[in-house]
């Protein structure tokens, strides 16, 4: 498996400087992980595309202000969420963004990779993926398809992190309660 | 056994000839000059039509803040105390008369207060 942010050597530089190759190979490494994380939120196949392709673009126009070449993956997926939340706040349904947890986030446990799980249960897991809140749907997305750390995805929601580290206790907390049922 | 990244990414492999085409576009984008935009005068004038207005706005603003609304110092002097043209004529000879008074030619200011008639003087002219 493709160790996600393993420090890959990406040509971020060259697409700073416009090659358009550089940006080719940057857009085959993030397109398919982009297009899981939007669509899983927008449940849309079109509007995932349209977004992915408006994140592309909006790389391309403001690959200046990226400061640090090794975030380029977080900052991506962070235009890739602002377009979401663009979309969730047209359809009105920014309330369910809202939902905060109160509760004092606890220690992580077990990361993305101690967590296996089964040919027939893969079915299940989708279902409780789509089942979760958007805002802890995100978190998740973020910690299984990248495998960012709970600072990037914090940087990539905008959200504090205290926050996004009860989303993701909370996500995984119910993910292994189906997971154990079953 | 699958890790949770897995599962989502072979969810979706379906959609990787799109998106291999959606990356085809946005780089075939890249390396195209942006296209030169010729603006005609007509256009030029146009995206100013609300400067123009503005403009135009102002000046009836000061225009109107320019009107004098006092009254005339015409209109100020009583109809039946306008002088008519006689007596206007009358009192510019009395001042020049004076003027010629004070001024010590009194022979001059005789003469110059009471012209002659316009035939004699016509006739002296004739003379010289």
């Amino acid at each position: 498996m493709l160790g996600v942010t393993e420090r890959e050597q990406l040509p971020v530089g060259q697409a700073k400087a416009g090659e358009p190759e550089a940006w080719s190979v940057l857009f085959r490494r993030y397109q398919l992980p982009l297009y899981v994380y939007v669509f899983e939120l927008a449940r849309d196949e079109q509007t995932s595309l349209d977004i992915v392709q408006e994140t592309f673009i909006a790389a391309v126009r403001h690959i200046g202000s990226l400061r640090d070449e090794a975030k380029f993956g977080g900052w991506l997926f962070g235009i890739a969420h602002q377009k979401c939340a663009q979309l969730w706040r047209r359809q009105n349904r920014d309330a369910a963004w809202r939902g905060e947890i109160a509760e004092t986030p606890p220690d992580l446990d077990a990361g993305p990779d101690e967590l296996l799980i089964r040919r027939e249960e893969e079915a299940e897991f989708m279902r409780l993926v789509n089942e979760l809140p958007p805002p802890q749907r995100a978190v998740l997305l973020l910690h299984f398809v990248e495998d960012f750390s709970l600072e990037q995805i914090a940087e990539i929601t905008q959200t504090p992190l205290g926050t996004v580290k009860s989303r993701l206790h909370y996500a995984k907390r119910a993910l292994r309660k189906l997971l154990e049922e079953k | 056994m699958k890790t949770p990244r897995e599962i989502l990414l072979q969810q979706h492999e379906a959609i990787a000839p799109k998106l291999d085409a959606l990356r085809a576009g946005v780089v075939a984008g890249l390396g195209r000059p942006p296209a030169r935009e010729t603006v005609s005068w007509r256009d030029f004038a146009r995206s100013l039509r609300w400067h123009f207005a503005g403009l135009s706005a102002a000046w009836v603003v000061v225009a109107v803040l320019n009107i004098d609304h006092s009254p005339s110092p015409v209109a100020m002097i009583p109809r039946d105390k306008i002088p008519t043209p006689q007596q206007l004529w009358a009192s510019l000879r009395e001042s020049r008369r004076l003027l010629l008074e004070y001024s010590g030619d009194a022979s001059v200011a005789e003469t110059a207060a009471v012209p002659g008639r316009r035939s004699e003087m016509a006739d002296e002219q004739a003379v010289v």
